[in-house]
């Protein structure tokens, strides 16, 4: 890396009142085609968001056609719907079947991963995914399981395992990414994450336990406040809301504490990522800040009966863009000549294997 | 007409700047910001037109010519196929308020017309599920829940006898075939509770028979062999599935929030369904007793006694409720009953 080089932030250039129209338009054609056109309506909404990201100048581009994802999703409609059936059929077989899925989960993994990467490119170099079998397999059902049987104490390790091959097994055309970071700020965030959790849950679990008194001393006394909570216990709908309110003081310091680490996972492998020698990665993202976004873009979404939602999600995207940064040498020509005619042939692979999509 | 943009070479991340000139059906590149020479290119394909995003062209070489602004008026006639679904489409996403206005209120009717549509749907399925494979399913179910939830029976055998007997009876008379097996069973966990499964058979523990005194137990179970008979267990569950099933493919790649939203409203519809098919079985419960000459009251009754047995938290209506308000099924019964 030479010195001259210059850190450049990523720009999304991306507006709500613009994706609104998207957002809707293609939720009405989904729902009047029951459910046949969500398959275009994802690339245009993938092709909206990449086409607004710029990357050292140039955007970004999704390449995917919507009969090959909607191929896949049928794919897997016909295994889910199969799998039920077979419950009633044969419970043994269905248990069977579970197994089966365990085995060629990570299969479906990589080729999923790959379809996704190889749709879309970057200055018309088609990026890419080298993912194996065991190393899927380790890192989406080993290391997790291990994190689980040692209760969550194993948790930065099997992070830092899944960022690493995540970030070791990408590449851009033939240039691969590569990152590899030290144990320690790790263990720090995870440390970070269970303090910050720990010290947010004690106002909440105080507050909790307050409207919890409040509840069990109405019926021993009688006075003005505990008459306006006989009143307020008699509205309709209120234990639902009791619940709900209980429930999310008890949930919110533990999102909290989950955002926390991942936000704190992705600066530090995404602060060790490179391209080859062609560019470095920085991000810059704030735990708090990004967990205050998440909290009232759900809250908003929510108030106004989702017509928010397109906005939160262009609001979520500008941020994770605006702190993330590229620092390349030769800004205009990263790795000109090392590329052959690697793209083309891949994307052609690509569109055999179908859109099977699994969430992450 | 010319466009000024950035051309990309296939697997190559050099950049270069140039303009496309259009010359009636000819295409040039002109490289060097406009100033080199024009090189003939024929274009391949474009992409459909989205909103904010100019569409890049694909020429036959592989290269990519990406424009830094919008393309002139008819600049791309004539290029790219379907072009019309997909200016149809772009057009539909600019939006405007009209278009938005209907959007939303096509968005509600679609909503509503889905509502109306899904069970009409389950319920073709299930003229198509034979008696048999439903009455396997049902097996299928009892054994699994029997495992979970069950244990055997603290009632004596006469009056378990007593009750399995005259409602036996009453599902032979009012034609129910073939008779489910009527069974009894402990289960602290469920409390006092009766169901039916799909084809039979049908179930009520022993804290319910408990509460109850004979003509009220029958009532119940007749109940729910009215549910039985209308195949209500059968069609619940395919029109939850067609409805989860729906929300997925509608919405399977909207991310997390919006997904986890639709599931509830529709969970919330699926209350609904559950809602009229408990009226329904109410309503064949009070035809059947009245058929053996037995008194639909007896299920008035011992819905009473269920809501006193539970207290004023059963009391009232929510929307969170798989069953109508107890006092709304009293009342209907009422009515209906002689």
């Amino acid at each position: 890396m030479d010195e001259g080089a210059r850190e450049e932030a990523i720009r999304f250039t991306g507006r709500a009142g613009e994706y609104y129209g998207i957002w809707l338009a293609n939720l009405v054609l989904g729902i009047l085609t029951l459910g046949v056109f969500s398959a275009w309506a994802k690339v245009r909404r993938k092709r909206y968001f990449l086409g607004h990201t710029f990357v050292l100048g140039d955007r970004l581009d999704y390449h995917a056609r919507g009969g090959t994802i909607l191929k896949g999703r049928l794919v897997v409609v016909a295994a889910l719907l199969a799998y039920g059936a077979l419950g009633y059929v044969d419970p043994l077989a269905q248990s069977a079947a579970l197994v089966a899925l365990v085995g060629v989960w990570p299969w479906l993994l990589n080729r999923a991963l790959a379809f996704d990467a190889r749709m879309t490119s970057w200055r018309n170099v088609r990026f890419d995914w080298h993912g194996r079998y065991w190393g899927v397999m380790a890192i989406y059902t080993l290391w997790p399981l291990a994190a689980v049987l040692t209760l969550g104490l194993l948790t930065p390790i099997a992070a830092r395992a899944a960022r690493h091959y995540l970030a070791n097994h990408y590449a851009l055309g033939r240039t691969r990414f590569a990152a590899a970071t030290p144990q320690g700020p790790w263990w720090a965030a995870f440390l970070g994450a269970i303090l910050i959790a720990a010290l947010f849950g004690v106002p909440c679990a105080a507050i909790a336990m307050g409207i919890f008194l409040a509840f069990i001393s109405v019926n021993t006394a009688s006075n003005g406040f505990e008459a306006a909570l006989h009143w307020l216990q008699s509205l309709p709908g209120f234990e639902e809301a009791g619940a709900l309110v209980l429930a999310l003081l008890f949930l919110l310091p533990l999102w909290l504490g989950i955002v926390f680490f991942r936000v704190q996972a992705r600066n530090i492998v995404v602060e060790a990522l490179t391209l080859g020698d062609a560019a470095r990665f920085h991000s810059r993202l704030r735990p708090l800040g990004y967990f205050w976004i998440l909290v009232s873009n759900a809250a908003l979404a929510l108030a106004t009966a989702l017509q928010l939602y397109p906005w939160a999600q262009i609001r979520r995207w500008r941020y994770l863009a605006q702190r993330t940064a590229v620092t390349a040498p030769d800004p205009a020509a990263v790795f000109v000549a090392s590329e052959a005619a690697a793209g083309d042939a891949l994307a052609d692979a690509a569109s055999d294997i179908g859109g099977i999509e699994i969430g992450l | 007409m010319r466009v000024a943009g950035h051309l990309y070479r296939p697997g190559s991340s050099a950049r270069e700047e140039a303009v496309l000139v259009r010359r009636g059906e000819r295409f040039l590149v002109v490289a060097d910001g406009g100033c080199g020479a024009g090189e003939e290119v024929a274009v391949a394909a474009l992409d459909a037109p989205l909103a904010g995003v100019p569409p890049a062209l694909t020429l036959a070489d592989g290269r990519r010519f990406v424009p830094c602004e919008a393309l002139p008026a008819g600049f791309a006639a004539g290029i790219a196929p379907s072009r019309h679904l997909w200016r149809w489409i772009d057009w539909l996403e600019r939006l405007s308020p009209l278009k938005a206005a209907v959007l939303l209120v096509l968005l509600a009717l679609a909503a509503g017309a889905l509502r109306l549509a899904v069970p009409l749907a389950a319920d073709g399925v299930a003229a198509l599920v034979p008696a048999r494979l439903e009455q396997a399913i049902g097996r299928q179910a009892f054994a699994r829940f029997e495992q979970l939830a069950l244990s055997p029976t603290r009632i004596g055998p006469a009056r378990r006898a007593r009750i399995a007997f005259a409602a036996s009876e009453l599902a032979r008379r009012n034609g129910i075939r073939p008779v489910p097996a009527i069974l009894f069973r402990d289960s602290t966990w469920l409390g006092a509770n009766a169901f039916a499964f799909p084809g039979g058979p049908v179930v009520m523990t022993d804290e319910l028979l408990e509460l109850l005194d004979d003509d009220e137990a029958v009532a119940v179970i007749a109940h729910e062999l009215g549910h039985v008979e209308g195949r209500h267990g059968l069609r619940q569950s395919l029109r939850i599935g067609g409805l989860l099933l729906l929300v997925s493919v509608v919405i399977a790649d909207d991310g997390s929030l919006l997904e986890e939203m639709a599931a509830a409203a529709a969970s919330l519809v699926h209350l609904g369904y559950s809602r009229a098919f408990e009226s329904e079985a109410d309503a064949a419960a009070a035809r059947y007793l009245a058929a053996v000459g037995r008194s639909p009251q007896a299920l008035a009754g011992a819905l009473r006694k269920l809501a006193a047995a539970c207290g004023p938290g059963c009391e009232g209506e929510s929307w969170l409720a798989t069953h109508p308000a107890m006092a709304e099924r009293i009342a209907a019964l009422h009515a209906g009953g002689p």
